[in-house]
């Protein structure tokens, strides 16, 4: 008589039940690991396809973004009527709308960014607007975006990425709220 | 006795022109004397605002803009305000030229410059042909020509420092840094070489206090003009010899265009740095510092500066019945 070592055994012995735990083990934190993730950044299958949409984000300008504001990188400076300065902000694309813009981060220059965006136009500048209250990291927008910037704005810019030489800037002309479902986010 | 001493020194020395507010609410061209004396209007137009006054380099004619009565003048962003108008010394004959914002004269008075989302252009004053574009690279505003015609100075973007000085080589398109930090409404001395601009530097206690400082247009060491806790000085310009400066004294910030002016001021270049009021900040940091003289104009904004008898050449165009005014098509 020999010791079963037959693989196929329908028995499994104690040292594959341990390995076979561990895989699961492993598959459920990845699991686990991807569902948080999800929630912390939104998906596509978070926001209904007209999330924040209007007649003017989804015309003016030559590109339409849904995408999430990552950072506030620093303090808006004061608007205290005197002086108007476009900032920019940092954005994780979520969805494309129109236009050519590859996913990921793109940067976007808003004008006078203290200001709600309803209250945003003015007479250098009478085309902007939006429902966006107010910018919070994490919030979500819909934009519609013009590029390159400096054809569409002459004035002073606060870029506090001015050292990423290479990158793509846009100019946001309407800046909309965009909930993802279920969210409490607000303007 | 040093402001009088002052006053009889520049009282002869031609004329200014600055815009001056209304009671009516418009602003108007005034000519007058360089200690504010002899004031007459130039424009009286309820209707329009009169603003930013320059004499061409030979002071036959005037270039300034044309902006709706009742518009808020911006004092930093004035001129994308309304319309270039070209007109005689005296301001007779006014054309419309266009928008063409931040329209500035060339040396000889033949071509003007302009900055706008398209970059710089120069156009040919006779025809109103664009002559030649430019990248405007980070200029944003106040963008003025040379005497001598190499160089464009304004205020720019570079890297992430807004509200920078910048001198640019007409031919080349080459830019410098002349001043960083918290510059504006930057103009030429009539040699050329140096900048006169606003600085608010950051060595002040809150907000601050913006203050008048000039500059090589290589770069280099800036120096105070004319500092005084309590005002902003804006309007920094140079007489025709380079050896007097104008400015206004602006309690708050701006340059009084979004109000009623400021009071102007007058002093020799020779005697900077000046600091005007008590300013014991300011004199902490500019020991060396005098505190005159100064010789106080009018309520105005951006006064302009011409030894020209310009009230002569006019006396002489209206016997000839306006035939000396040039005109564009």
């Amino acid at each position: 008589m020999t010791d079963n070592v037959s693989g196929d055994s329908p028995i499994p012995t104690d040292s594959g039940r341990g390995a076979r735990r561990l895989l699961l083990g492993l598959i459920g934190a990845a699991i686990i690991a991807v569902a948080i993730a999800a929630s912390l950044r939104p998906s596509t299958a978070d926001l209904p396809g007209d999330a924040g949409a209007d007649l003017r984000v989804t015309s003016d300008g030559r590109f339409e973004v849904t995408a999430r504001l990552v950072e506030l990188p620093g303090d808006f400076l004061p608007n205290d009527g005197l002086y108007n300065y476009a900032f920019v902000l940092k954005y994780e694309v979520i969805r494309v709308h129109r236009g050519d813009i590859a996913a990921g981060t793109i940067h976007v220059a808003h004008y006078n960014p203290r200001k709600p965006r309803s209250r945003v136009a003015d007479e250098f500048y009478p085309d902007l607007g939006g429902t966006v209250t107010g910018f919070r990291a994490g919030d979500t927008h819909r934009l519609a975006l013009d590029a390159p910037w400096d054809e569409h704005y002459i004035g002073p810019l606060v870029d506090r990425y001015h050292q990423l030489s290479d990158k793509t800037l846009y100019w946001s002309i309407r800046c909309n709220a965009a909930h993802p479902a279920g969210s409490p986010q607000g303007g | 006795m040093a402001v009088e001493t002052l006053r009889k020194e520049v009282v002869n020395k031609g004329f200014l022109v600055a815009s001056i507010k209304q009671k009516r609410g418009d602003w108007d061209l005034v000519l007058m004397r360089p200690d504010g004396s002899e004031q007459r209007k130039l424009t009286d137009t309820p209707g329009w605002s009169e603003a930013a006054p320059r004499w061409s380099p030979d002071s036959r004619q005037l270039l300034y803009r044309r902006i709706k009565a009742g518009t808020v003048i911006s004092h930093d962003r004035w001129g994308f305000q309304g319309e270039l108008v070209l007109a005689d010394a005296m301001a007779q004959g006014p054309k419309v030229l266009g928008k063409h914002p931040w329209g500035c004269w060339s040396p000889d008075g033949k071509q003007i410059s302009s900055l706008s989302l398209k970059g710089i252009q120069i156009l040919d004053v006779a025809t109103l042909k664009v002559v030649r574009r430019m990248k405007r690279a980070g200029y944003f505003q106040q963008l003025f020509w040379s005497p001598d015609g190499k160089w464009f100075c304004g205020t720019a973007n570079v890297g992430g420092e807004l509200w920078t000085i910048v001198r640019m080589d007409v031919r080349t398109g080459e830019w410098n840094v002349v001043s960083r930090f918290r510059n504006c409404t930057p103009d030429w001395a009539p040699d050329s070489r140096n900048v006169i601009f606003s600085n608010r530097p950051a060595n002040q206690a809150g907000y601050g206090w913006t203050q008048l400082w000039m500059a090589p247009g290589q770069g280099g060491r800036r120096r105070m003009l004319y500092g005084e806790d309590g005002r902003h000085i804006y309007g920094g310009s140079l007489s025709p010899d380079g050896r007097y400066v104008l400015f206004t004294r602006c309690p708050k910030d701006g340059g009084g265009s979004e109000r009623d002016g400021a009071p102007g001021g007058l002093m020799r270049l020779a005697d900077a740095p000046i600091i005007g009021g008590a300013s014991p900040a300011l004199k902490k940091l500019h020991p060396e510092a005098h505190d005159g003289p100064v010789l106080e104009l009018p309520d105005l904004w951006e006064p302009h500066w011409t030894y020209v008898d310009v009230t002569a050449a006019r006396r002489k165009s209206a016997r000839t019945d306006d035939s000396g005014t040039r005109r564009v098509k």
